[in-house]
Order: structure tokens, then sequence, then C-alpha cells
């Protein structure tokens, strides 16, 4: 495309969302609701077929696995939103005075990620048509059709419902020219970016609005008063839930040395094998880009039978997950990063001290303000772990990836967009909603403040007048 | 839902809007709006024919009727366009849309 070209067609993707930003601020909660009530029932009702697409054209995961994210992303999140208001007056304190009002923001353009192509453009439909925001769907280059396929689907559905015409656009160009155009863009009102980190960075740097995600690389500790066997089954159903596409998935086990024989005898009976110290290097090259350090894009999403294959790898036919046994953290360890695919770093510390530092060294690893787990039965500890890692989300007792998410394990609101904070370069921690497209106004009627109206003001004029006796002076109740 | 007045010394035509005009609506008086000012247009060449869109009924617009009063507008070379009696509702979708200003909206 020429830059003529592509300025031409931002320009019209944006005319088009603009034209339905304008009609779809005029809807009320009840219209508003009945969009979004039939696009769930739309995404909901092609959940299989829209998975099985998404497995199909990208070769990633778990077909399976890919229906229940098309569930969590449609039934769980319309749970969450349904009775939420977006629209008009939203909250009302007479004793406060302040009355809030929703309004919409405007087109979003809403980046999908490979990993969960078709489950993350039907959560973004689905909180933009709850808050009136049309939105503008950037697929990734290898799960095109799927995602187009899922925009038709919710479209058809929203427009049936009373949604304004080109409040759900595909962009299939897959230009990343024509992406920067749309970021650019002074009529776009937001990013959602859920990709990669250069992805983000570009939404961020864009000179528009943006709400990214960062990477993870999540340590799960295992401490002496976890249950064992049940904390290595949950890990289990984490780390192969979608062959470990999700980001929130644990990447390395860290146990101390008291337990790690119970450990590694747990993983082995539940099917999960370390691989030997002399087939590591393999594992590595194979896992790890060696030029660029990060994960090897063909890894994503693979069993780890294919893996084992494919790395040269001597394990049992029925390997779950391949465990590697590391002794440091950092590039001289390939294993220790972020692996999307179901392989696991293990580490064996003398003690909880070093446990703990370990954990900050994968934390800080790429993977900060994201997520970390932790097994245990003891209060303080978890406590303790809580606050020293630098994560959005702490995940006690449950599996990483889906507990991150949220609302099946735990009553974290469903999302399939994590914040990471500053750390990630993020605006926030919080699983992203629907309550984070909108822009708030605040009605404030006069409710005076009793101490600054009773004061006298021309006191704090006085350059000698301490702290302690203007205030006291401030809050003397007659 | 819309009524058509002419003033012939003035070469103005006036068209009255009520009420809701979601896209069904518009999709109906789309083609005799259109035609109507085509038709007037072909006439007089003396003093080009100006249009006016009178909102004071009106209380809802789909984008297709933004995309109507992009095309009129157009039509009559711009200038010779107008949307007047709007309502601050009307008013602020149209501000949306950056178009306030351009369709001569008041």
């Amino acid at each position: 495309m020429t830059t003529e070209t592509i300025a031409d067609r931002a320009e019209e993707i944006l005319f088009r969302a603009t034209l339905a930003a304008a009609e779809f601020q005029q809807l009320d909660q009840q219209a508003t609701d009945a969009i979004v009530r039939a696009v769930f029932t739309a995404g909901f009702n092609n959940r299989v077929r829209l998975a099985k697409m998404a497995w199909e054209e990208t070769g990633i995961g778990v077909w399976q696995h890919k229906v229940l994210k098309n569930v969590v992303a449609t039934q769980l999140v319309y749970e969450n939103i349904k009775e939420q208001k977006t629209v008009g007056v939203i909250s009302r304190d007479d004793l406060l005075g302040i009355v809030q009002i929703a309004q919409p923001l405007g087109p979003i353009f809403a980046i999908i990620p490979v990993t969960n192509p078709t489950s993350t453009t039907l959560f973004k439909i689905l909180i933009a048509m709850k808050t009136r925001n049309p939105v503008i769907i950037s697929p990734p280059r290898k799960a095109i059709h799927c995602c187009a396929e899922t925009v038709r689907v919710c479209y058809q559905a929203a427009l049936a419902a009373g949604a304004p015409e080109g409040c759900i656009q595909i962009v299939e160009e897959g230009s990343r020219e024509l992406t920067r155009a749309i970021m650019g863009h002074q009529s776009l009102a937001l990013t959602l970016a859920t990709g990669g980190t250069g992805m983000v960075h570009a939404a961020y740097s864009s000179g528009n609005p943006a709400i990214g995600v960062g990477p993870g690389n999540v340590p799960v500790f295992i401490d002496q008063t976890a249950d064992i066997p049940f904390a290595v089954a949950n890990i289990i159903t984490s780390k192969t839930f979608d062959n470990g596409t999700i980001c929130a998935s644990e990447q390395a086990v860290v146990v101390e040395k008291s337990i790690a024989a119970a450990v590694r005898q747990e993983f082995a009976r539940q099917h999960c094998y370390f691989v030997a110290d002399s087939e590591l290097p393999r594992l590595a090259a194979y896992a790890i880009v060696a030029e660029s350090g990060g994960m090897n894009p063909d890894i994503v999403g693979k069993s780890a039978r294919s893996i084992a294959d494919q790395a040269g790898l001597e394990l049992p036919e029925d390997v779950q997950i391949i465990l590697a046994r590391l002794h440091g953290v950092g590039d001289a360890f390939p294993l220790s990063k972020e692996i999307l695919a179901p392989i696991l770093a293990f580490y064996e510390c003398d003690d909880y001290q070093e446990a703990m530092k370990t954990c900050i060294d994968l934390n800080f690893l790429g993977g900060i303000g994201h997520t970390v787990a932790i097994y245990a039965n003891d209060e303080e500890r978890i406590d303790e772990f809580s606050r020293i890692m630098n994560a959005g989300r702490v995940i006690v007792n449950t599996p990483s990836a889906q507990g991150a998410v949220g609302g099946l394990f735990n009553t974290l609101q469903s999302s399939l967009t994590l914040g990471c904070g500053t750390g990630g370069k993020n605006i926030t921690t919080e699983n992203i909603s629907a309550l984070h497209l909108l822009n708030i106004q605040r009605v404030c009627r006069r409710r005076e403040n009793p101490h600054w109206f009773k004061f006298d003001t021309n006191r704090y004029y006085d350059e000698s007048a301490d702290a302690e006796t203007l205030l006291q002076a401030y809050y003397r109740n007659y | 839902m819309v009524t058509c007045t002419v003033d012939a010394p003035t070469n103005t035509v006036t068209f009255c809007y009520q009420g809701r005009l979601d896209a069904v609506t518009t999709e109906e008086l789309s083609p005799l709006v259109e035609e109507r000012v085509s038709a007037l247009a072909k006439g007089d060449e003396g003093t080009p024919l100006r249009v006016i869109f009178d909102m004071k009924g009106v209380d809802y617009v789909a984008s297709a009727f933004i995309r109507l009063c992009i095309k009129v507008a157009k039509a009559v070379h711009g200038d010779n366009f107008a949307m007047t009696n709007s309502s601050p509702v009307i008013k602020k979708t149209f501000k949306i849309v950056g178009l306030a200003e351009q369709l001569h909206l008041t």
C-alpha cells in the first residue's frame, strides 16, 4: 500500500467508526443492553465453530480449550457486565452531592493476539458494545480468517439488535503502516492492545490514549505447607490449558530443597517429566531464538509430545509437561524465560529466603507486573510473598492461567486483557473490563467544606505558623 | 417524517424533519430528498439552490442520515447547505463526527 492509500484507508475506517460513535452515543441503557445481549448470544452460540477455526488457522493450542476461552469471553464476561450501568447516570450520592455520568470514549482500535484470537475478539467486542464504543478489530496475520468470521457473527447480531452501522469493523490488510496510521489517527479514542511488547509500545507512542498489557514470566512457589499433589495437579491444569498459551500460565516452579523430591515425584506420577541435563541445551535451542533471546514462535501452543519430538528429547510418550531443572535465572539460562508452551523451569532452593529471591529474579525477568502464583497453607507466607512480588495478580492455591483470567477459580473480573502496571509499561494492573472504556463525568453540587469555610484562611500567609498550630485551629470544633 | 417547502424568490428548499431518523426511516426518505434537490438544482441557473434541513422535531439521527446530509451538502457545494433548529443532543452528535461547522449546523 502506498502512503496515500494507507492514509485514505485509515481515514475511511475512522470516518465509518466516527459516524457509528455519533449514533451510538444517542442510545439509552436499554437499547445498549439489547445489543450486548444479542452479541453475547451470537458469540456464545458460535463458540465451538469459532474455536475450531482458530485452532485450524493458527495451529496453536487445543480446540476444546479454545472453546472454553470463548465461553469465558462471552458467558462469563456477559455475566459480569450485563447489569452494569454504562449509560447516563451511573451513580448518585446525595449526601456528598456527586452524580457520575458515563460517556463513551469513541472509536476503539482493538489489537488481537494470535494465542487467543477469537476469544479476545469476542471479549473486546462485548465490552465495547456495552460502553457504546465502535470497535475496529486488528487481527494477527496468522488468524485473520477466524477473527473475520468472529466479527461477522457479532456484527450481524449487533445490527439486528439496533446497533449503528460501522459499530464493528475489522482491518484485514495486515499492514504495519496501516496499523500505525489508525493508532495515530485524530479520530481514534483509544487503542486496546493485547499483544507483544513492540505492539503495545507502538500503541502508547501513537499520541492517542492506550491500554496495553505486558509479558508474563510467572513463578509458582510451592511452600512446605502446600498440599503437593493438589498443587501439582493445579499447575498441570493451568500449564496444559490450550498448551500453555495464556500469558498468565506458570513458567517456573520454585520449591525448597526439603520438599523438592516429593514435588518431583508427584510431577512424574502425573506424567510430567524432567529432561536430562545433557538434553537441556537441545531443548533451549528449540524453545528460544538465540539471536533475540525470545521464545521461538513455532513452539507457542504446541503439545509437550510435539516439542519433545521436534527437539529430539528422550521422554515418555505420555508426557504432559516438560520440566527443566535450572540453577540460575537470566540470559545464561534461556529456559528461565517466558515460553508459551508446556515447558516449566524447576528450581530447588536451599531455603525460603532463597526461594523468594529466585521468584523475584523470575518475576523481574520479563514479567514485572503480570502474575505470580503460590501454593501454601500459611497465611503469613502468602502475605509476605504477595507483598514482595511485583504482580497485578497473585494467584493463591489456584491454576495460574485460569486464575488470572478470573471468574472461574476466584472472583476476579473475567478478562482477556490483563494490565501489568508501570512495570509492564501499562497504565493499570487491573483485568480490563467494560468500566475501563468509559469517560466518567462528575456532577458536583455545592457541599461546603465546613472546616475551610470556618477557618480564617489569612492565617496561611503567616510564614511563621507551622502545620501543627494551623491544623489545630483548622480542625477546632468551636 | 419530512415535509418540503420551496421559497422561489430565494431559491431555497427547506426540508422539515420530525421524530426519529433511524436507518430504516432514512432509507425511505433519502430518495425523495435527493430527487427533490436534484430536480430543483436543475432549475433556475441564476440563483444557486440553497438547501436547509430544519431539525426542530428531531430527537435521534442514525449514521445513515448523517451521510445523507453530507451527500446533499456536496450536491449544493457546501456553502449553500445549512441545518437549523437542532436540539443540543443533535448538535453534539454532529460535533462528534466533526461536521457541525462544515454543515453549518445551528
